[in-house]
């Protein structure tokens, strides 16, 4: 402690000597820092891996027989994908090909209080929504960006969802929430909370 | 009694050569190395490819820039002849070769090589120039690095443009004008001679050299600056007069010597491109041949009326259109917007990668040049505003003339309708870059005088980095192939409106 006290010292003391020096070593520093920050690989928790396959041929269905190409993963922390018309993550930034082209996620989830739970999928285009093996609810077709209201019971333990999504052309975006009958909050899938919890 | 290094002792003896020797060692091995390199023409080679190979083969043709830079990319094409087996008869049929008219086995780099060449050798101007100035080696010898490692000015200049070629002489100008001033001659009409014959070699290049007629003013201002503040208006005047004359009439021959060059050699006319030109031009071409002094006056004619009519056919900047990648000048300081020259995908073990050809500056050396500027600004304002007292006479009044340069380019380009690109900053960029380095000079006087660790310690550390900051984006000049991923890395602001190749 007292040596960071005499280097803080130091560093005034010198600053007060030479203002100009030291204002264009801070300039650089500053840019320097600026530097690393933009050119430092952006990390996210890795809680849901992202099956991304690039079709051959057009999609117009969720559930159509796939021709895959090309494939990815991309591991996200939440299933926010959405920033104007483009798949993108707050962090990550943009995901997926640009067209033709399905993401599959699917994961275990931990259920701490029992009860009504709602999930929210938003889409651009299509997806389908599976809890517990179960299909929950879908947009089978493309659309503009449109959110649902999912019904689910959920009892206290481990449970099960996939999500598959298309997207075909032109605007996209995918996004999942989830709300517990009673608390008015919503919570992105992903974001942990007293009611569920994403490992 | 200490014994010197002998290494150290050879380096102090012959430093007045080897600092920019070695500027010249890196700026010919940034700027020329691979030049072959990509195999295909991209923005603007597809036209000065063609207008030059016209030189090369003795075609009239007329053009939105005048005939300077062309010549010497045919002239270097002409003497290495690296397409000899090549038919390039293709060539001479239109004013834009597409890349799947190109013929086959067509080598580049001969067209490219002065760009490239003049450009790597124009840092030995500005280093001499500021070292004229600052008199301070090591500050002289970062700065001009600015030019060296800008990935910006790399990328373009190592294409067959017209920007390397015009920046020598801009350059050499400068040079010309700084050596005239700090040599302690007697300033006489020669000088000003000189000087327009100089800017007469930029203005054949590309017409916005005509901005460097301010450096007309300023060895005017060196020359009967303490009689004008006096009041000794009409003992200036005959020198106004005289200087004047001089100097635009050295910068009028030059220009109309290179179009008669050009009109000269033009002696062939394709049926097919006749460019409007008058029937009296056509007549006394075939008539009269090139080199007559009546078919470089009606050739001329066409020329500048060729060059007018085309700049008025420009479209102007569409910010709504997608495939836009014309740019707001006010954006040009910040960097944007890049302008993606070409790219191309390839899978190397299953990942997909992308070689990119992308009009992105160094970050640290735009920003360095735009902060300089503004912290000019202050200085001038403080001065006649504030009276606040002046430390360094000389730097201050080289300070005003560069800043002066800076911003009248960009008040002039901003009156202009047509599309902009950003490459078309390059100009005044290097005015910044000067500037910033009178500048530097200028604010730690006193400390380089002291000889302050620290200070040198900055320089060293900002030469660094904007070195490291080259390397960092190289793969946009050099067209690295990068992942989606590393694209993003180098995305850092949003201003400069790139895009990733999916």
């Amino acid at each position: 402690m007292s040596k960071l006290i005499q280097w803080a010292h130091c560093a005034l003391a010198l600053t007060l000597e030479k203002p100009k020096e030291v204002g264009f070593s801070a300039l650089m520093a500053l840019f320097l820092g600026v530097a690393i920050y933009h050119s430092t690989p952006p990390m996210v928790d890795k809680v849901f891996a992202l099956q991304i396959h690039k079709n051959k041929v057009p999609i117009k269905t969720v559930s159509q027989e796939r021709d895959i190409v090309r494939s990815q993963t991309v591991w996200v922390d939440k299933l926010m994908l959405k920033d104007g018309a483009r798949i993108v993550h707050p962090k990550l930034g943009v995901i997926g090909f640009g067209d033709t082209f399905f993401i599959d996620v699917e994961s275990d989830f931990t259920v701490k209080k029992a009860g009504v739970y709602y999930f929210i999928p938003g889409s651009d285009d299509g997806f389908s929504l599976d809890v517990d093996g179960k299909r929950l609810c879908a947009y089978e077709k493309d659309r503009p960006y449109a959110t649902q209201r999912c019904r689910v019971e959920l009892d206290e333990g481990t449970h099960n969802f996939k999500l598959s999504y298309f997207q075909g052309g032109g605007h996209a975006g995918l996004t999942l929430a989830y709300q517990f009958k009673g608390d008015r909050k919503r919570r992105w899938v992903g974001e942990n909370s007293r009611y569920l919890r994403f490992d | 009694m200490t014994v010197q290094n002998p290494l150290l002792a050879f380096c102090g003896r012959h430093k007045s050569w080897l600092v920019p020797g070695l500027l010249l060692a890196m700026s010919l091995l940034v700027y020329l190395a691979g030049l072959q390199y990509p195999k295909s023409m991209f923005w603007d080679e597809n036209y000065h490819v063609v207008s030059a190979q016209k030189h090369v083969d003795g075609m009239m043709y007329m053009e939105p820039h005048p005939p300077l830079g062309k010549m010497l990319l045919g002239l270097s094409e002409a003497v290495f002849n690296p397409n000899e087996n090549v038919d390039l008869s293709s060539l001479l049929k239109t004013d834009y070769l597409k890349g799947s008219d190109m013929p086959k086995g067509m080598e580049f780099w001969a067209y490219r090589l002065p760009s490239a060449l003049m450009m790597a050798l124009s840092v030995w101007f500005l280093y001499q120039l500021l070292f004229r100035i600052i008199r301070y080696r090591p500050v002289a010898f970062v700065f001009s690095l600015f030019v060296i490692f800008d990935n910006a000015m790399v990328l373009h200049s190592r294409a067959a443009m017209l920007e390397g070629v015009q920046f020598f002489f801009i350059l050499m100008s400068i040079w010309y004008f700084v050596r005239t001033v700090t040599s302690g001659v007697v300033i006489s009409i020669k000088h000003y001679l000189v000087l327009g014959l100089m800017i007469g070699l930029v203005t054949a290049v590309k017409l916005n050299g005509l901005v460097l007629t301010l450096l007309y003013g300023m060895l005017l201002l060196e020359d009967k600056g303490k009689d004008l503040l006096k009041g000794a208006y009409l003992a200036c005047l005959e020198r106004v007069v005289l200087s004047a004359v001089t100097f635009f009439a050295g910068l009028a021959a030059v220009f109309c010597f290179v179009f008669y060059l050009h009109i000269g050699m033009g002696t062939h006319v394709e049926p097919t491109k006749k460019y409007k030109a008058s029937p009296e031009y056509l007549t006394s071409l075939k008539n009269n041949g090139g080199f007559s002094f009546t078919t470089f006056r009606l050739g001329f004619k066409d020329n500048l009326r060729y060059i007018s009519e085309y700049a008025d056919g420009v479209p102007r900047l569409d910010i709504c259109k997608e495939t836009e990648n014309g740019s707001y000048y006010a954006k040009w300081p910040f960097g944007g917007k890049g302008i993606n020259y070409r790219w191309s995908k390839n899978n190397v073990d299953g990942v997909t990668k992308v070689s990119y050809s992308y009009l992105v500056g160094n970050p640290l050396i735009w920003l360095t040049v735009v902060l300089g500027i503004l912290v000019s600004i202050s200085l001038i304002l403080g001065r006649f505003i504030f009276d606040l007292p002046i430390k360094d006479e000389r730097l201050f009044m080289y300070i005003l003339y560069f800043t002066g340069m800076y911003l009248s380019y960009m008040i002039a380009i901003a009156q202009i309708d047509r599309v902009m690109y950003l490459y078309h900053y390059f100009v005044p960029l290097l005015f910044g870059i000067i500037n910033a380095a009178l500048l530097f000079a200028y604010v730690f006087k006193e400390p380089l005088q002291q000889g302050s660790r620290l200070t040198w310690v900055n320089l060293g550390a900002l030469g660094v980095l904007v070195v490291a900051m080259f390397a960092y984006f190289s793969p946009f000049t050099f067209g690295i192939p990068i992942t989606e991923s590393q694209f993003e890395l180098r995305n850092w602001f949003s201003l400069w409106d790139i895009e990733v190749v999916r």
